[in-house]
């Protein structure tokens, strides 16, 4: 007579966090150069891609300047704060 | 009054009489006076904060936000003149940032208070003379400040 046995089965899944995205605002007061010039300070872009993210913010209304994980998206987000940008971060859905 | 670069990298202000010099005054008066909810909370609206961003987060950048004007209002006020109240006001490359912050934060208050990129297509001479008093001076008030950091953005930042 066979004792019963149990199987145990074991079902391990990884499942990635979704990014998170800083989003920056237009606003009637930041002038356009000066957008540029903390979009390469703070995200170390060139030239191009910092002068067509302001084109995007200015003419859209916003844009999705970066994305990545939380800790630096709102390390990101203070930054854009501390120099008067209005920005926020959400996660990407 | 005149504004130039200087060869150290940085901005020279010279002021030729205490109305000048009263204008510059009124770059802090103007970024103190942001109607409405503090300047961070403007900044931050569309964010969700969490206890730890209140706590650690907004303070700071409030505290920096004052300190900008707390700056420039001591550079000005103790900026040497003379008997004529002629004088220079340095804006050092370090503290180009800072100036950069308080000008900004005065042109944001004069934004919320009249609307002044409602007004843009007024800014010729003979539209500006239509304009009420109060809302004439804040035009070129921020008409000067937008010159400050257009300056500091070429020479510079």
């Amino acid at each position: 007579m066979n004792a019963a046995s149990t199987d145990t089965q074991s079902l391990t899944s990884t499942k990635l966090d979704l990014p998170w995205t800083v989003i920056v605002y237009d606003d009637p007061v930041n002038l356009m150069q000066y957008v540029t010039m903390v979009f390469k300070k703070v995200f170390g872009y060139s030239e191009e891609k910092a002068t067509a993210l302001m084109k995007q913010v200015h003419l859209k209304g916003r844009s999705l300047v970066w994305s990545g994980e939380k800790e630096k998206a709102e390390f990101y987000v203070q930054q854009l704060h501390s120099y008067q940008l209005n920005a926020s971060m959400e996660k990407e859905s | 009054m005149k504004m130039a670069p200087t060869l150290e990298g940085g901005l020279r202000i010279d002021a030729d009489s205490l109305t000048d010099w009263m204008i510059l005054e009124l770059i802090c008066a103007d970024a103190s006076r942001l109607p409405g909810p503090p300047l961070y909370d403007q900044l931050s609206s569309r964010m969700e904060q969490d206890d730890d961003w209140k706590e650690f987060v907004v303070p700071d950048i409030v505290t920096q936000f004052q300190d900008q004007i707390t700056h420039i209002s001591r550079a000005i006020s103790s900026a040497p003149k003379d008997e004529e109240h002629s004088g220079s006001l340095f804006i050092h490359k370090d503290d180009s940032m800072i100036w950069y912050g308080a000008v900004n934060q005065a042109r944001l208050s004069l934004e919320k208070q009249y609307d002044l990129s409602m007004h843009e297509i007024l800014e010729t001479e003979k539209a500006l003379d239509d304009l009420e008093p109060e809302l004439r001076s804040a035009v070129i008030r921020n008409q000067f400040y937008c010159a400050i950091q257009s300056a500091l953005l070429d020479y510079v930042l």
